[in-house]
């Protein structure tokens, strides 16, 4: 979606991606990423790229961009031009490209040097049938800045989402970046995050996954100034026939840097999850340390399936420390019966035990209204 | 508080995959009583408050449940706490995640039906707290995690207390107890003792009946009733254990039957 006062930079880098659009094709299983998730069936030409439907809210001090990514390549097309696609190839396949082509939707943050937004900023993004959502946020956070970013989408129907997520944490900065993904139980859904950490900054993901036909969903962290911190956090609810394929991985380049990965989900019915988690530390990057747990409560003995898949990859001798765990449990039907017998149905038992087991992840969640609303839909998916 | 019911149990058989435990029960506990079990091991005390509880994994093979005139067997595991039915579990399950005040809170939602004020929860639950001598902290730990036998069991007595129920069943709540945690759930039991609660006492000893003066005293053995007395019978049995009613009423162990020892 084009628009009338589009920077040239943005024009070239849409021709560049629509010429990508009709040699590369969908993400194949034969990828080892992709392995876990067949996109058959999917007809990327159906959708129609209509103008994404994005609402910023949140007010900010001055100096601070906070505004829809096509509204920002034509007003800060230099600030724009610089970030947007330094952290994700447009030519990986089908989906990326025509994400690079027909960029539709997005926001823009730019927060100046020193300057701590207070508030939690937040975009909502609306989709329904039909509809191609190709969207693209860049957040750049110059030194010793602080901000909250979260990002909601909602929708109805069979619709396409493709985003790309790209966040930059400046020397000192501190970012807290969470989304709640609750699209349409019909919508295929695909979302590439990336972040970069500048020096002694500390970048905190938090991401909840609960809608969505079938989702792709990364966030693909670069541990790169010396010093810096990183938790990413992701809780994810799958119902019926739900496919959710969730990467978290951290990619240490730098010394002395810190990061962990939780993850934690509850599935139902056929769902099937899949929970890539890695936590790398590369040659040079002295004195890191990287830790990641992961669980899945499976509730069904229908079929549903939690595939939880960490990995550590280690290619530096100095490291401060590493470790993964990860288990899939199912419902212990004594507690069940132990709550029932004090007059909890069986669904406010599932339900109190389900929040039980996301407590120590939730209470985590660094912002409360997140925090809330991840709650509740995990509520809703277990009624 | 809830007007009361007779609880009345009648020609009860309960399996336990192929095995039979429970072979015809005969019991009824009318309000105002309370009804103390005893037996040897394996004569299928804790199936009996399982059974009456709901419990999946007993199968109720024949015979009726009722509390009042409620059918309790044709009604959901919650429902029947909901009608009144308590049972205190032996060994009651962990729940990380869960608070005591949270799920105290909830249970007494769900079987008062209404939503109870916070405020007047916590007045309420203060005051059970203080009766049963237990310190503040414990409401907030998580459900049964890292507590103490003791603990567990005034846990329980806790959530009988709030609950009022027109029958409890204690399933040998005073095992493994000190005196002084046997003290506190005598008291427990001996505030709801009234004309409208009921009471099965379930145990293996006479020491507890000491404190909650049990009204009848039944000897469950082979899955059935086969004694009922006064409090004099708990007395006779904790001198003479149980060789002597076997030998007065003829019963030979089914071990021995078996052929097995």
């Amino acid at each position: 979606m084009p628009t009338a006062t589009e920077p040239i930079f943005l024009e070239g880098r849409r021709k560049a991606a629509l010429a990508l659009t009709s040699t590369l094709p969908l993400p194949s299983k034969l990828d080892e990423a992709w392995r876990r998730t067949s996109v058959e069936g999917l007809e990327v030409s159906q959708y129609k790229p209509v103008p994404a439907r994005v609402t910023l809210k949140g007010s900010v001090p001055e100096g601070v961009i906070f505004t829809d990514i096509l509204t920002a390549a034509a007003n800060h097309s230099d600030l724009v031009a610089q970030y947007l696609g330094s952290l994700f190839r447009m030519d990986q396949n089908l989906l990326t490209a025509s994400q690079a082509a027909h960029l539709n939707g997005g926001a823009f943050l730019y927060v100046p040097r020193g300057v701590s937004v207070t508030e939690p900023l937040q975009v909502v993004y609306e989709a329904a049938d039909g509809e191609a959502q190709y969207l693209h946020t860049l957040v750049v956070v110059e030194e010793n800045a602080e901000v909250t970013l979260l990002e909601r989408y909602e929708g109805t129907g069979d619709y396409l989402h493709v985003g790309v997520v790209e966040l930059f944490p400046k020397q000192g900065a501190r970012v807290r970046y969470g989304y709640l993904q609750n699209h349409s139980e019909d919508a295929w859904a695909f979302t590439f995050r990336r972040g970069k950490t500048g020096r002694d900054s500390t970048l905190d993901w938090a991401g909840g996954e609960f809608g969505g036909s079938l989702v792709r969903s990364e966030i693909i962290n670069e541990m790169n100034g010396e010093g810096s911190e990183s938790k990413l956090k992701v809780v994810f609810g799958a119902t019926d026939r739900q496919h959710q394929d969730l990467v978290a991985h951290q990619v240490h380049t730098g010394s002395n840097t810190h990061s962990d990965i939780l993850g934690r989900g509850v599935l139902s019915g056929r769902a099937h999850t899949v929970f890539r988690g890695n936590g790398q530390i590369d040659h040079a990057a002295k004195n890191a340390s990287t830790y990641q747990r992961q669980q899945a409560l499976v509730l069904s003995d229908k079929g549903a399936r939690a595939d939880s898949i960490p990995a550590l990859i280690i290619n530096e001798h100095e490291v401060a420390g590493a470790g993964h765990a990860a288990t899939v449990g199912q419902l212990d039907e004594e507690q069940l019966f132990y709550l029932m017998a004090r007059g909890l149905s069986r669904k406010e038992a599932i339900h109190m035990l389900v929040l039980a087991f996301l407590g120590p992840v939730l209470e985590q969640i660094p912002v409360e209204e997140l925090r809330e609303e991840m709650t509740r839909l995990m509520g809703e998916k277990v009624k | 508080m809830t007007t009361g019911a007779p609880l009345t149990v009648k020609d009860l058989r309960v399996k336990i995959g192929e095995k039979e435990i429970l072979k015809g029960l005969n019991l009824e506990v009318k309000p105002g009583e309370i009804h103390a079990i005893m037996g040897p091991n394996g004569a299928g005390k804790t199936t009996l408050g399982f059974s009456l509880m709901g419990h999946p994994r007993y199968e109720i093979t024949s015979g009726s449940v009722h509390l009042g005139d409620q059918d309790l067997l044709e009604m959901e595991v919650s429902d029947r706490a909901k009608a009144g039915l308590f049972l205190a579990f032996q060994y009651p399950f962990e729940v990380s995640g869960v608070t005591v005040a949270n799920f105290l809170r909830q249970a007494v939602n769900a079987v008062s039906g209404e939503e109870v004020s916070v405020w007047d929860f916590q007045e309420k639950l203060a005051e059970k707290m203080n009766l049963l001598e237990m310190d503040e902290a414990f409401a907030s730990r998580y459900l049964n995690e890292g507590f103490s036998g003791g603990e567990k069991k005034r846990n329980e007595m806790l959530q009988m207390t709030l609950l009022e129920p027109k029958i409890a069943i204690l399933d040998e709540t005073d095992s493994g107890l000190d005196i002084d945690a046997l003290k506190v759930v005598s008291k427990a039991v001996n505030s709801l003792r009234g004309p409208n609660f009921g009471a099965i006492v379930i145990t293996h000893y006479h020491r507890i009946l000491d404190h909650i003066k049990p009204d009848v005293v039944h000897v469950l053995m082979g899955g059935r009733i086969v004694k009922t007395g006064g409090p004099e019978l708990a007395l006779e049995i904790e001198k003479k254990g149980y060789d002597w009613i076997k030998a007065e009423l003829g019963i030979v162990d089914e071990a021995t039957e078996a052929g097995v020892k």
